[in-house]
């Protein structure tokens, strides 16, 4: 371990920073969360590339990216007690599966809720902006498509990589999150396996500590 | 790869996500057989296919009894099975840089190319329908804007991740060949670290080959 802790770069009610404080707190490293101040200009730093947060800093290594960050803190900071939450030490195929449902949350499931969450929340608060209504009855649609498939899923499967909580679970957080601040949550009641999933998902310890820094009424 | 049985790859060869999975199994020198999937008569979302993928995109893939989608997960566990460096993971920093970059071909590049090439190919030649310029023109702005973070980038490394190649660069390559095909080809012209980067990988042998895979298909 570092004797210094890692920084991460942006606020704690960002989703995308969200995500690694959350692989942050599972493995339970020491962190320093370093506000980034937008107006200033200041997240056009060389921290990240594209301008955005999170970025992340662990002595020389700079990184940027959530989802790599994030696998990132799993592989270095796993302690022997803390699950394996990437599946590398189950073999090449346990790791693959959560390769693969990594990929659909970012690839199926996030291009649906999102909307959904940028119409009915982010736009709103950070712009001042109305909620488009076709954009998030559009998403709803997709997304309704999208917990079918994630219902079957869970049918068959403890979990959405196996019978193990992984990466992929925890993957879904941040923009779950704040849907269910939406006037949209009670969508999930129509998949009781991923309402069920869910529920279990917002119990984990970890969890808690970040959702405290969460907002939930805008 | 562990097994007799030779790996299988479902779906078009034309297919960009396709693509990036054959171009990691001609790096790793695998043997693979490569299973037409018919998009146009809607074959990925037939049962048959729809029992590989859940999703019903291509590509799916097959190894024994593992069944794999989404191209990018695929292409790990192909790298990782074939003992290949292109993922770094014997280097926490430098498998983190892979990622990183990955992540960065996938929601600018890749994002932006999709919408750029669905609407100037897909929708005229596969849907009878016309181009939307106005989204070509949006997405060719986003094209621009990741180009620009590329050319900066490659100004420091010989590739995104650092002076080595890896899948970050790789992962570029399908969708890189129809730009190039493309009457937009001429962005990358005032790209010039960009589209030496880009013009060196087109000639790795992997990478030719899988490009005359997708031109047959």
């Amino acid at each position: 371990k570092m004797s210094s802790p890692v920084k991460v770069f942006g606020h704690a009610t960002s989703t995308n920073v969200a995500r690694v404080l959350l692989c942050l707190e599972e493995v339970g490293a020491e962190y320093e969360l370093v506000p980034v101040d937008f107006l200033a200009g200041e997240h056009n730093t060389p921290e990240h590339p594209f301008g955005k947060i999170p970025a992340f800093q662990d002595g020389d290594l700079v990184l940027f990216e959530s989802r790599a960050i994030a696998r990132y803190i799993l592989r270095k900071y796993r302690t022997p007690g803390s699950p394996d939450l990437l599946g590398e030490n189950g073999g090449a195929e346990e790791a693959a599966m959560v390769d693969v449902w990594t990929e659909v949350e970012a690839q199926q499931y996030h291009p649906a809720i999102s909307p959904v969450v940028f119409e009915c929340i982010i736009f709103p608060v950070m712009r001042g902006a109305k909620t488009d209504q076709k954009v998030v009855d559009e998403s709803l649609e997709r997304l309704r498509l999208v917990l079918g498939t994630y219902e079957e899923r869970l049918s068959k499967s403890r979990y959405l990589a196996g019978d193990s909580f992984s990466f992929a679970d925890l993957n879904h957080f941040p923009f779950t999150f704040y849907f269910m601040a939406t006037p949209y949550a009670a969508l999930l009641d129509e998949y009781p396996r991923v309402k069920a999933w869910w529920e279990d998902l917002m119990a984990r310890p970890s969890v808690k500590r970040v959702c405290a820094n969460m907002p939930t009424k805008f | 790869m562990g097994t007799e049985a030779k790996v299988k790859v479902f779906g078009p060869a034309r297919s960009t996500c396709v693509a990036r999975v054959l171009v990691c199994l001609e790096e790793v020198g695998a043997e693979y057989e490569l299973v037409h999937v018919h998009l146009p008569a809607g074959e990925h979302k037939g049962p048959a296919h729809l029992a590989r993928t859940l999703f019903g995109q291509v590509p799916a893939f097959q190894d024994g009894d593992l069944i794999l989608f989404e191209s990018r997960a695929i292409s790990r566990y192909v790298l990782r099975k074939g003992a290949s460096d292109l993922l770094r993971e014997n280097s926490l920093a430098e498998s983190a840089t892979v990622d990183a970059w990955l992540e960065a071909e996938s929601h600018n590049f890749d994002r932006a190319m999709s919408a750029i090439t669905f609407q100037c190919f897909v929708v005229p030649m596969f849907m009878g329908g016309t181009t939307d310029h106005k989204i070509v023109e949006e997405n060719m702005e986003k094209l621009k804007a990741a180009l620009g973070v590329y050319e900066e980038r490659l100004t420091r490394f010989k590739y995104l991740a650092g002076d080595f190649i890896s899948l970050a660069d790789l992962s570029h390559c399908p969708m890189a060949h129809y730009l190039l095909a493309s009457p937009c080809a001429s962005v990358l012209d005032a790209y010039p670290r960009v589209k030496d980067w880009v013009d060196g990988m087109m000639d790795r042998p992997s990478v030719k080959k899988v490009m005359e895979l997708m031109d047959a298909s």
